[in-house]
């Protein structure tokens, strides 16, 4: 008798927590589309994919997703694993093909390692839009990016460049090595030194595998190791503001001189305003993840109404992007102390 | 010794309810999701359950000896990278596949001896694997994933016989081998009887340093088999596969049933156990319910697992 009441108490619980999961996942659906309660066949469901979910800069990208959600009148799901692991991801757009979705918008964790599932993607009719990350030489359609990467890295190289006087020596901090667009900015701007800044040195790479944890460590690690450090480039959204702290507390303590070391990267702007705003970083690089994200839905619509994607074609709330072969470019923005107070993401 | 004679009828019973479980959540899902009942859907299932049910195999054993192997993520990740290191170099493919396998079997064989011969911490020893295995996958490929594999060598994770994926066969095959040897050897007499009281079986002349041996040796092949399968699914070697599996393979053995502080547990239980974490996380993904709600269902999973055997198992 106890054994049947637990049984069923057990199975009571399962629903119950699969009751408010499903009701929790469905909200964000609705609100897109108060008209219709349930999804109904006829609505049109994308999956936008991010590589991990937690991360402020992909927070941003959902905002826009759901915008974009919201103004096509398509439903959009937005999910990853909550690690930047690929073969998570994978088992995540496999799940969606089963699920018959119109379109995927997938940013990457490995490059190489999608071929497959987008492959069995496009055998099932399924758009696959790559965006924030590439994946070339797979069967994906369209690849939505701020800059090309080479821009980017070549931006970067630029930026610290400028700031130390071109000599000297600079530390890369990476979100993650085998990620496809974090090798290829930190090697365009390697190439970029090389050619124009001979007597700079990049003394090294560290990765932080998108742990911000791991990030802080790494940018102690750098300031610990290379006394004579004069600059950081950080390549990925959790990077800059890890080195920016570590940079201002050795300031505060007197271990590093004010200015000594140089940062530049990519990061979301309300991050880093303090930082910029102490002058600890005097440039940004940035784009609106939320515009990416945007775009990316908005590529995925036209395609599954088998619209064309056409050159300087003009985006609602985004403006004008350039096509190019099948990358989608929506372009940078420079983050500075006069205009940090701008940005609302 | 008759401690151990005495789990087959609560065993039993235990099954039942994680069977029950099952059901309730492939019901509730199916009418859920419309998608969820459907042959692709379940083929896609089995495809992704392997990695996770391979290493389970020997984590059962090990958790029913008393024991616990933290480092399988690490192994799978490093025996993956050798043989992508192997064929890189311009090996033949499956000489690669069994360098993989052998590295597997290394890392195995060092936590064996270290925890069986110098009778250290399991959980200690295999953490210092997890993080230093780890740190050797950065090294050896420098970060970036391996890819370029002959077609040949595909047809282990993405080929499908009679319309079942190949390495779900593998995995039930193994499961059914595994299962075997747990029921009817005199091997598996001792890995209970380790777990139960390991004092007892060294006193009957059993050599428990080769049994505790033998088991993390096991441990490590396995992790290798489903780092090569992993390699074949996703056409890529990666440093960063493979990483938190251990945490997947040690919930699906317990809501398996399998007592953590050993001496009692199932291969059929843990196969029960594997199917609700998968299925679970599949109708949860099909739904589009976020990652970050799906941990906490797991996790309240778990504690009801444990929470059950207390009840229960006594």
């Amino acid at each position: 008798m106890k054994k049947l009441t637990l049984t069923l108490l057990t199975g009571v619980l399962a629903l119950n927590l699969a009751a408010c999961g499903s009701t929790s996942g469905n909200q964000p659906g609705n609100g897109g589309k108060p008209s219709q309660g349930a999804s109904g066949s006829d609505t049109r469901t994308y999956f936008i994919n991010p590589k991990s979910i937690g991360p402020a800069y992909w927070a941003a990208a959902e905002k826009g997703a759901k915008k974009a959600a919201a103004d096509l009148k398509v439903e959009v799901l937005f999910n990853a694993p909550t690690e930047a692991d690929s073969s998570k991801q994978i088992n995540m757009i496999q799940d969606m093909l089963t699920r018959k979705v119109s379109g995927i918008g997938v940013s990457p964790n490995d490059a190489k390692a999608v071929g497959p599932v987008f492959k069995k993607a496009k055998g099932q009719g399924v758009n696959i839009v790559t965006w924030d990350s590439d994946a070339p030489d797979t069967d994906r359609q369209y690849y939505v990016a701020p800059a090309t990467d080479q821009e980017v890295g070549e931006l970067l190289a630029k930026t610290i460049g400028e700031e130390i006087g071109g000599k000297g020596q600079v530390a890369f901090m990476v979100a993650g090595l085998g990620s496809q667009n974090q090798i290829a900015k930190s090697n365009a701007a390697k190439a970029y030194f090389a050619a124009n800044y001979p007597d700079i040195e990049v003394v090294t790479t560290v990765a932080s595998d998108d742990d911000q944890q791991k990030a802080y460590a790494n940018a102690q690690n750098l300031l610990q190791t290379y006394p004579d450090l004069r600059g950081i480039i950080g390549f990925a959204g959790g990077e800059p503001p890890a080195a920016a702290e570590v940079v201002e507390q050795a300031v505060k303590a007197g271990t590093l001189e004010k200015n000594q070391v140089a940062i530049t990267g990519i990061a979301v702007p309300s991050v880093v305003k303090n930082y910029i705003k102490n002058g600890t970083i005097k440039t940004d690089i940035i784009w609106d993840p939320g515009k990416l994200a945007y775009v990316t839905v908005y590529i995925l619509d036209q395609l599954a109404q088998g619209k064309e994607i056409k050159d300087g074609m003009e985006i609602p709330t985004v403006g004008t992007v350039k096509v190019d072969g099948q990358n989608v470019f929506i372009g940078t923005l420079q983050v500075t102390n006069e205009n940090v107070d701008s940005f609302d993401f | 010794m008759s401690a151990w004679t005495s789990r087959l009828p609560l065993k039993g019973n235990k099954l039942i309810v994680q069977m029950l479980l099952l059901f309730v959540i492939i019901v509730l899902f199916s009418f859920l999701s419309p998608y969820f009942l459907t042959v692709t859907n379940i083929m896609n299932v089995l495809n992704q359950m392997v990695e996770v049910g391979l290493i389970a195999i020997p984590m059962t054993m090990i958790i029913i000896s008393g024991a616990m192997d933290l480092s399988v993520g690490s192994i799978l990740a490093f025996s993956a990278v050798c043989m992508g290191v192997a064929y890189e170099r311009g090996l033949d493919i499956w000489i690669s596949v069994i360098i993989g396998l052998l590295a597997g079997l290394l890392c195995g064989a060092v936590n064996g001896y270290l925890i069986a011969r110098h009778r250290m911490q399991a959980i200690v020893v295999t953490i210092g694997m997890l993080v230093m295995l780890r740190g050797l996958v950065y090294v050896i490929n420098q970060g970036r994933p391996i890819s370029g594999f002959p077609d040949a060598f595909y047809f282990m994770g993405q080929q499908y016989v009679g319309g079942i994926p190949v390495n779900a066969i593998f995995l039930v095959v193994m499961f059914l081998l595994a299962s075997f040897v747990m029921k009817k050897t005199r091997f598996s007499t001792y890995v209970y009887g380790i777990g139960n009281n390991e004092e007892v079986v060294r006193y009957s002349g059993i050599s428990v340093v080769r049994i505790r041996f033998i088991l993390f040796m096991l441990s490590g092949l396995f992790s290798a088999l489903a780092g090569i399968f992993l390699v074949s699914r996703l056409a890529s070697a990666e440093a960063t596969s493979g990483t938190n599996i251990e945490l997947d393979v040690i919930t699906a053995t317990l809501i398996g049933g399998t007592h953590i502080f050993g001496g009692r547990g199932s291969l059929s239980g843990t196969f029960v156990g594997l199917l609700i974490i998968v299925f679970l996380r599949n109708g949860l993904n099909l739904l589009g319910v976020s990652v970050l709600y799906q941990a906490v269902i797991l996790g309240a999973l778990l504690l009801l697992a444990v929470g059950n055997k207390k009840f229960n198992g006594e």
